[in-house]
Formats: structure tokens, sequence, C-alpha cells
């Protein structure tokens, strides 16, 4: 009976041992003229491409999914900030260029400001949701799903029936 | 009795048991953060409450809230200023006096809103920090904690030491 104990005891103390060791994600968020930089830092150390890829695959798929989606939302952010400067350019390049006196050239500038103004929201919009997802991909690898939907209340498995913690 | 306790150990061996406090975040549509622990929703000043036992996080988070609601009062105040100005430039008569005060006014507007932005950025960064800070602490040196927990799918004990 002792033995078992105390074999389980060192079980549980390398299992303790072992989880301490995984490595904590962090993120730092930087804007560049036209877009974000998200960098995924373990310590100090800014983590390229396919080492997230790597780490995000080595918990689960759902994990990985959530950066997949987070950088494919990169994406369009740039393709629409990108967007966003050409019609600001052709804008101003209108407005600055000498005019011919034509009313055709003249319809020219509402559509124009109107892209630009629907390409600055949707570039907004999906960097936000590029930092969202970002953010809980991290969440997700450092403490497993903590806002993961609930379909069926009676299956939850989070939920302690009985919980003490004490404090000494 | 202890042949319960082992069976406790054991289970709390097997089945990795998740850590509690956890706040998590996500940005709304004005990108202003939504708090939440553990999965429900939270406002700023319970996030606040949980970090007690961590006082430089706390801090942070406390100062950097406050710094980005005063970030954005400002940045509000220079839209506002530069709503007025063109609202007002829409109601002159467009003569070269009503042009000057148009675009003193749309620069005014314009400082006003970018010194807001960046206040606003830095409480910002600076609670993102201070989340992140108070997460990696208190999911790996809560010490001299012992925790039992019974549920459907965990069930054990969890020592940290």
């Amino acid at each position: 009976m002792k033995k078992i104990g105390i074999i389980l005891l060192l079980v549980l103390a390398t299992s303790v041992a072992y989880s301490q060791e995984t490595p904590y994600l962090q993120l730092t968020i930087r804007d560049n003229f036209l877009t974000q930089k998200i960098d995924f830092l373990e310590g100090p150390k800014v983590l390229s491409k396919l080492e997230i890829q790597q780490l995000m695959a080595s918990v689960d798929s759902e994990t990985q999914d959530l950066y997949r989606r987070s950088m494919n939302q990169g994406k369009l952010n740039s393709v629409f900030a990108i967007g966003g400067l050409a019609t600001t350019v052709g804008t101003l390049v209108y407005v600055i260029s000498p005019r011919q006196q034509s009313s055709t050239a003249s319809n020219l500038i509402w559509p124009l400001v109107i892209t630009n103004t629907a390409f600055g929201i949707l570039s907004g919009v999906f960097k936000r949701n590029a930092r969202n997802l970002a953010r809980e991909a991290v969440d997700s690898y450092n403490f497993g799903r903590t806002d993961a939907p609930v379909y069926f209340e009676e299956n939850r498995v989070d939920i302690s029936l009985f919980s003490k913690v004490i404090r000494f | 009795m202890p042949k319960i306790f082992l069976l406790l150990l054991f289970f709390g061996m097997l089945i990795e048991l998740k850590a509690q406090g956890i706040v998590t975040f996500k940005e709304n549509i004005f990108n202003n953060n939504r708090f939440k622990i553990d999965g429900q929703e939270a406002k700023a000043d319970e996030v606040a409450r949980l970090m007690t036992n961590f006082e430089s996080s706390q801090k942070n988070f406390v100062e950097g809230h406050k710094q980005m609601r005063i970030g954005s009062g400002i940045l509000i105040l220079g839209t506002g200023v530069l709503l007025a100005g063109l609202i007002n430039f829409g109601f002159s008569n467009g003569t070269q006096d009503d042009v000057n005060t148009y675009i003193l006014i749309t620069s005014l507007g314009v400082g006003t809103g970018v010194i807001g932005r960046e206040i606003r950025k830095k409480g910002k960064n600076r609670v993102e920090t201070a989340v992140s800070e108070y997460n990696y602490l208190n999911s790996r040196t809560d010490i001299n904690q012992l925790s039992f927990q019974v549920s459907p799918a965990k069930f054990g004990l969890r020592f940290n030491f």
C-alpha cells in the first residue's frame, strides 16, 4: 500500500513538473503604416510562422484552425487596406488634377469616396477579427478553450459539482 | 480513508484540471475590450478585483484602463471638433475667411484626435499586457494552494508546490 502511494506521488510530481514545461505564448500587436503586425512570443523569443503552426497543431485542430483563420483575416485586411490606399490616392489625384469641364468626369468623385469609406470600414473589421482570433488561438493554446460554445447544457463537463480550494 | 485519498490522488494525476480565474477578452465593434472570466462575461472592475493577489498586474490594469478611457474621451472630443468645423463650414458662405477658419478648426480636431488615439493605444496595450501577465502568474505560480474538484468529467485533487 505504501509503495503504491509513493509511486503515485512520484508520478504526480513528475506530471506536475512536466505540465509546467509547456511554453506560454504571448501576443504583441503593433500597427504598421497600412496593417498590423501580430507577433507570437514565447518569453522574449518571437516565433516563426512554422513554429507557431507546429505548436498550435500539437494542442488540437481547433486551435490550429483559429490560428489559420486569424491569418486569413489578416490577409483580407491587407487586401482592403491596399485597396483603401489606392482609392485614397485616386481621390486625391482626381481632386488635385486640372479638371476638364465635362459632367461625366465629375461623377467619378462619389464612387471613389464611397469605395474608400467601404474599404476603410471593411479593413477595420478584418483587422479586429484577426486580432480577436489570434488572441483566441493563444488563449486556447495556453489554457484550453475557455469559451467553447455550449450546445447541450446537461452534457457540460466543465461545471464542478463540488469545488473547494484551501489556501494556506 | 487513506485509500480514498490515494484514489483521489490517482484521479487528480490522470486528469489535468483547468486553471481557475483565467481572463480572456475580445474587442467589440468600437475596439473596446470585453472581458470574460472563465468564459463568463465580466466587467473591468471585477477583473481588477480578481487580480488582487498580483499587485503590479492589477496596478497596470487599473491605470491602463483609466488611460484608455481618457484617451477615448479625447478622441471623441477631437472627432466632435472636426464635425463642428465641417458643419460650421457648411453653413458659412465659403469665403476665404471661412476656409481659413475651417482649416484651423480641422487641424485642431485632427491634433486632438491623434493625441487621444495615442493615449488610448498606450492604455490598451497596458491593459492587455497586464491581463497576459496575470494569466501567466495565475496559471503557473499559485503556490500554497490545494484544490479539490469533482465534476462528471474531471475528478481529482490538485497540488501546487
